[in-house]
């Protein structure tokens, strides 16, 4: 019953967010089997049809990774959001890397509503303050480069690259955006 | 305890040598001094071609708010792509978010990666078996930068590419802390 009601609750969020921008029923708290998918863009995020860790470089002068909450967007409007960011000479929407909250908190690393930006759209928090003070252009210190790299591979094997084959169309004609099993 | 490696290529190609000695194997950080080597160096031409490239992104390039390249940092990449030699593949030239270059080499030995920025380097190598070897260092121009930044292309070659062509020892590299 309580699954029941959840589900009926998102694809409700989900037809207000994609016909009305409105966030009334999309709760703060993300959820653990919440889908998170972030949008691929070539030629940097991807090689050879799979994923690189360059995917998950988090925004400068943040420790944060923008993804989007699949449960209360679906296919449409995530990709809609994807392509408005779309950049023809230098950046190409390709597809979604989809993965799911529990996995991120697995790896140590947190997951955040941050609808401030538009609704539906959360962060994948690394938890290093590191990244916060980085100054730009510069590289990290190397272990915590490391760890930033071996966060960022826990994210690769917790994510499902699905490409779109269509990436012309509005609408989504890809496979299944599932993590992976 | 000081450990030693030796660095090699390949003798047909007639090249020098050296010998990588870290001082000490368990500082979480360890340190060039320059000192004089002769490396052979290569210009793979598609790796420069992306490092070019590189040079023209504009601010949010990712579509997530990534900075642009510094043309610091492209020089700094192209210098030690440079200094790449025989017997080593290209790098994977990647830009990052904040701004930076990263150079990364994948062998069936390990993986190594060196992040360029405006002013200093930053890396790690991570063979298949055992401790990571963190590297770091400035970035000024001169020649005993250019040995020095030389030396750490030799560190990668030694540990990720060490089991191709025979070895012989022609010079030698101390690896030590820095003096201020």
């Amino acid at each position: 019953m309580r699954a029941l009601v959840r589900g009926l609750s998102r694809t409700a969020s989900k037809f207000l967010n994609l016909f009305f921008e409105l966030c009334w029923l999309v709760p703060i708290h993300v959820a653990d089997d919440e889908r998170l998918v972030r949008a691929i863009y070539s030629p940097y995020h991807v090689k050879n049809n799979r994923l690189k860790h360059q995917a998950y470089d988090p925004t400068p002068k943040t420790d944060e990774v923008s993804v989007m909450r699949f449960e209360h967007m679906g296919a449409r409007l995530c990709k809609r959001k994807a392509k408005s960011f779309e950049n023809p000479a230098k950046k190409v929407y390709r597809g979604f890397a989809v993965l799911r909250t529990d996995a991120v908190h697995a790896s140590h690393m947190e997951v955040a509503d941050s609808r401030k930006y538009y609704c539906g759209h959360a962060d994948i928090r690394f938890q290093m303050e590191e990244l916060k003070t980085l100054e730009p252009g510069e590289p990290l210190e190397p272990p915590a480069q490391k760890r930033l790299r071996d966060l960022k591979d826990a994210l690769l094997l917790a994510s499902n690259y699905v490409s779109d084959p269509n990436p012309q169309k509005a609408s989504w004609h890809g496979g299944n955006l599932e993590p992976p099993v | 305890m000081s450990r030693s490696t030796n660095i090699t290529q390949f003798p047909q190609i007639g090249v020098t040598t050296s010998i990588v000695e870290f001082a000490n194997p368990s500082l979480s950080c360890f340190y060039l001094r320059p000192l004089p080597a002769l490396i052979v160096t290569s210009e793979p031409l598609a790796a420069q071609a992306t490092l070019q490239e590189l040079s023209k992104l504009k601010k949010d390039w990712d579509g997530y708010g990534a900075l642009p390249i510094t043309p610091d940092s492209c020089a700094h990449a192209q210098r030690l792509l440079a200094a790449t030699p025989q017997g080593m593949t290209a790098p994977e030239i990647t830009p990052t978010s904040n701004g930076t270059i990263t150079f990364e080499w994948t062998s069936s030995e390990g993986d190594a990666l060196i992040e360029i920025g405006r002013t200093r380097y930053s890396g790690h190598i991570q063979p298949k078996h055992g401790q990571t070897f963190y590297l770091q260092g400035g970035l000024a121009v001169g020649p005993d930068q250019q040995v020095a930044t030389e030396q750490v292309i030799a560190v990668i070659k030694e540990l990720l590419y060490a089991s191709l062509g025979s070895r012989s020892l022609t010079h030698s590299v101390q690896i030590s802390k820095p003096v201020f």
